[in-house]
């Protein structure tokens, strides 16, 4: 009995196996799209107003009592001796910080940047109980031909001031005159967005709100632009919404954990060499795994409080600009180059410095004079811990909406376009680079605009052809 | 040395407190997303205007305080002899994170007397190097061996060869590592969190058998409830260990924050005496750091938050985490036997509990180990120390036993 069951189940099941890595089984075992929150309103619950449709715009405004309470504190800061040769591997070099707090308080003009800020429209408008905060920038008629929305997305520790000089370039025509109405929101709980009262305000809670707000504006259709949470949020839009977006753009791909195919590929690729399952450049994006795995465990620490206690270290980062700055700047350091954290100065100055630090001052001077990082952190808890199992399940749900993606050399989470192309059918672009790491629309603004700018003809394309699959001028 | 804090620093600490940034909590959260911003206004408050360092700097000093320089740093220590006994042992007491010495207050006078036979400890209490006001090491590598190696060289240079060691948390894994490294030095080492061993067969099997076979089969039900539901367990060890594997992977980027600001290094300190004392502290408001299930006073924990503030050693003594390099040295560490007598108190809500069996495999000298039931959590020492006291004379009392046995059949085999 056992000498004909046993090569029999081993068949049946290196079969199973084949199938499964050959992607048969893809999208069989997709999990069910999940319920979006039930809470519809995030607002203290003493307060039962309702939203209205107003739309307001703004100016954002610091005021001298809040920048001669930070000039105190950072006069007044501790220092933290480094230890000896250890760059930014430690963390943050506490040497580094002292001239960080030199520029702050000798050189860094906030009134300059806040003018910038303003340069672009501000407006506040109420969705779900939540003052949402965005910029809405519409190209002037000179030169556009076609005009098309899109909605840029953030993530953390970023803000929309991480586009200042990518949204100049997507509202100004090309040679085809093609420009972009930009909606580019701070996710609520970040910046000057009204943080939620209530528990369970996650990624999907965000991406209704977004919906929403690009609807309220006028927009039944529209484009996304997204990394890091942006990514998320936009991929969560694309399976909720599906109706609405016409393409989606993104730097930070997520892997389909739940597809069988992409389980077995990489299992099998992490002992078959190279060129084989995977292409050289592909392999190097997922493979040495183990290497890769302790990478993520060395990088996500922050992560791992953060979905756990934000609260506990968002008492100290909410009343120490220094430590702020340098919770935050080290992901600007070590996640545009892993390699960053051997210097001394993380690269965040000097020959290899991607930002200004004027521009990465700027960023969490937002964090810090609107008291934002608390609940900005709370969002990694609303997603891992409270919600771990909706969220992770949409990364795996298949969608047609067009799928762009560019993949920099230094972004944390790369996926092949093979594995991208699983859950989707319609991925119409996809760039790789070697260069460039997470923040890429910050770090590489005309590189991003030109992406960004491929992606969206080829989708215009593609729903041309849909609207008139003969041609233009020809019916069916 | 005398503790003492300069009213300059005092006043900077007061003007930070009352400039401190509110942090509102969610509604309905408690302490699960951790430190509740509402309670911490109250702490605020009490720490403004109720709680008095210098009574608690007086108390620290009616410790006797010492400094000495090993390996190129300054370790402070407590040094309390008894005033009358007939017999006296040397006990090194090991504190951990984010604790201090201050954590042994109540137990030390309680060590130090004699009982009614006149026995009594003469009691050594180390700062970790890095904490409070032991140096920190300036160089790289500083992990619980080297650690190890510095307190058993404290105890030589005040003349114990032989001594008994108690501790708990990184107290406990330094200890751990003294009976492997210097078991002719220790009679015996006491702890209330005993490491795990999991590269033994036998534990291995036991644990993966044990998880769907009856309680009462393999493991009988009380250490059932110690290591089961595996994945329970193992989820509250992933709720539980965020802090660690920042501090395990970048303790300066959170360091700068603690160290600036006195109201966010009490949030994080205190989120875990709520919450490793019972897990289900995060469910109240306060965190059950007031009220009547709170295991210490308010004042006790603001002396320990104060001993970090005042001495700046909170980076440092996170900095710990990440030098305990390779979870593979640590996992040999808890796989080598040693012969030295073993004593455990295993409470209920300390996070990691390990069943008797599991710890004689790797001691095989274990002569006491005690349940406890009712009451108890991971700073065991501070929040119960007539109980703790009791148990550590419980166990010398049998490590003694065990040692004049020992030496008689020593001379019996030399006859």
């Amino acid at each position: 009995m056992c000498n004909t069951l046993l090569p029999l189940a081993c068949t049946a099941c290196l079969a199973f196996v084949l199938l499964a890595g050959l992607g048969c089984l893809d999208n069989l075992a997709a999990p069910d799209k999940p319920a979006l929150p039930a809470t519809l309103n995030w607002g203290a619950s003493s307060d039962s107003s309702s939203d209205g449709e107003a739309v307001e715009a703004t100016r954002l405004s610091v005021s001298n009592a809040t920048l001669d309470d930070l000039r105190s504190r950072l006069k007044a800061f501790k220092f933290v001796e480094p230890v000896e040769n250890s760059g930014f591997e430690y963390g943050f070099n506490g040497a580094f910080m002292k001239q960080l707090v030199s520029h702050w308080l000798n050189k860094y003009n906030w009134r300059v940047w806040e003018d910038r800020l303003n340069s672009f429209p501000n407006y506040f408008t109420r969705i779900e109980g939540l003052k949402v905060h965005f910029m809405h920038l519409k190209p002037s008629k000179k030169g556009v031909k076609k005009r098309v929305p899109l909605l840029i997305l953030h993530g953390w520790p970023g803000s929309v001031f991480e586009f200042y000089k990518l949204i100049p370039l997507l509202t100004t025509p090309d040679t085809d005159g093609l420009a972009f109405e930009v909606v580019a929101p701070s996710i609520p709980g970040y910046g000057w967005s009204e943080a939620a009262k209530k528990r369970g305000f996650s990624a999907a809670a965000c991406a209704r709100v977004f919906d929403k707000l690009m609807v309220r504006l006028g927009y039944r259709q529209y484009y996304i632009q997204g990394g890091d949470w942006g990514a998320g949020i936009g991929h969560i839009i694309t399976r909720e919404f599906p109706e609405r977006v016409l393409g989606f753009h993104t730097n930070m791909p997520m892997q389909p954990f739940r597809q069988p195919s992409v389980i077995v590929q990489m299992i099998a690729g992490s002992f078959i060499p190279d060129g084989i399952l995977f292409s050289k450049k592909d392999g190097q994006k997922i493979f040495p795994y183990f290497e890769k795995l302790s990478d993520i465990i060395r990088e996500s620490g922050y992560m791992h409080i953060q979905a756990t206690r934000p609260d506990t270290i968002g008492h100290a980062l909410s009343d120490s600009p220094v430590g702020l700055a340098a919770y935050i700047l080290e992901k600007f350091s070590v996640w545009t180059d892993p390699q960053n954290r051997l210097s001394q100065t993380g690269n965040l100055i000097g020959p290899k410095a991607a930002f200004s630090l004027d521009e990465l001052l700027t960023n969490v001077m937002i964090y810090w004079t609107t008291g934002s990082i608390t609940s900005s952190v709370r969002l990694y808890k609303e997603v891992f811990s409270e919600n771990r199992e909706t969220t992770m399940a949409y990364f795996s749900i298949p969608s047609d909406v067009p799928h762009g993606v560019a993949s920099f050399s230094n972004e944390l989470s790369r996926v092949p376009e093979r594995i991208v192309r699983v859950t989707h059918p319609n991925l119409l672009h996809y760039a790789d680079f070697d260069h460039g790491g997470h923040f890429a629309a910050f770090e590489l603004p005309d590189l991003m605009n030109s992406e960004v700018r491929a992606f969206v003809r080829a989708a215009e394309d593609f729903h041309a052809k849909k609207r008139s699959p003969l041609g233009e001028g020809k019916e069916l | 040395m005398k503790v003492s804090v300069s009213d300059t620093d005092l006043n900077s600490l007061k003007s930070r407190l009352r400039a401190f940034k509110f942090v509102e909590p969610l509604e309905n959260s408690a302490f699960e997303y951790g430190f509740n911003g509402r309670f911490m206004q109250q702490v605020v408050t009490y720490w403004l205007e109720k709680y008095d360092w210098r009574q608690w700097e007086k108390k620290i000093n009616s410790f006797e305080n010492y400094l000495t320089r090993i390996e190129g740093l300054q370790v402070h220590f407590m040094h309390v002899k008894p005033k009358k006994a007939k017999k006296r042992a040397p006990l090194l007491l090991l504190h951990g994170w984010p604790g201090s010495v201050i954590e042994f207050h109540k137990l030390l006078p309680l060590l130090t007397t004699s009982d009614s036979d006149g026995f009594a400890f003469e009691v050594v209490a180390a700062s970790l190097p890095g904490f409070a006001w032991s140096e920190a090491p300036k160089k790289r590598g500083f992990d619980p061996s080297a650690a190890a190696r510095v307190m058993d060289k404290l105890m030589g240079r005040l003349g114990f060869h032989k001594y008994y060691v108690h501790g708990g948390d990184w107290g406990s894994i330094i200890g751990h590592v003294m009976a492997i490294e210097f078991q002719d030095r220790l009679l015996g080492f006491h702890t209330s969190m005993p490491m795990q061993s999991f590269r033994h067969p036998s534990i291995l099997l036991q644990m993966v058998a044990g998880s769907f076979l009856p309680a009462g089969v393999l493991f009988d039900k009380r250490d059932c409830d110690k290591i089961y539901p595996f994945f329970g367990k193992l989820g509250d060890l992933m709720r539980e260990s965020g802090y660690f594997h920042l501090q395990a992977t970048r303790p300066d980027s959170v360091g700068h924050a603690l160290s600036d600001s006195p109201v966010g290094l009490a949030a994080y300190i205190l989120e875990k005496f709520s919450v490793w004392t019972n897990l289900q502290n995060r469910f109240s408001k306060d965190g059950n750091l007031v009220g009547p299930k709170a295991a210490f006073t308010l004042d006790e924990l603001l002396t320990n938050v104060m001993i970090y503030w005042t001495t700046g050693s909170i980076t440092s003594s996170m900095r710990f985490y990440k030098e305990d390099l390779s979870i593979e040295a640590s996992s040999n560490y808890a796989s080598i036997p040693s012969q030295v007598p073993y004593g455990v108190a295993s409470f209920p809500h300390e996070l990691i509990r390990v069943p008797e069996d599991f710890v004689r495999k790797t001691h095989p000298n274990l002569l006491l180990y005690t349940d406890f039931d009712d009451r108890g959590g991971h700073f065991a020492a501070f929040e119960l120390p007539e109980l703790v006291a009791k148990e550590i004379r419980k166990f010398v009392h049998l490590a003694e036993a065990f040692h004049s046995a020992a030496a008689k059949r020593g001379r019996k085999s030399e006859l």
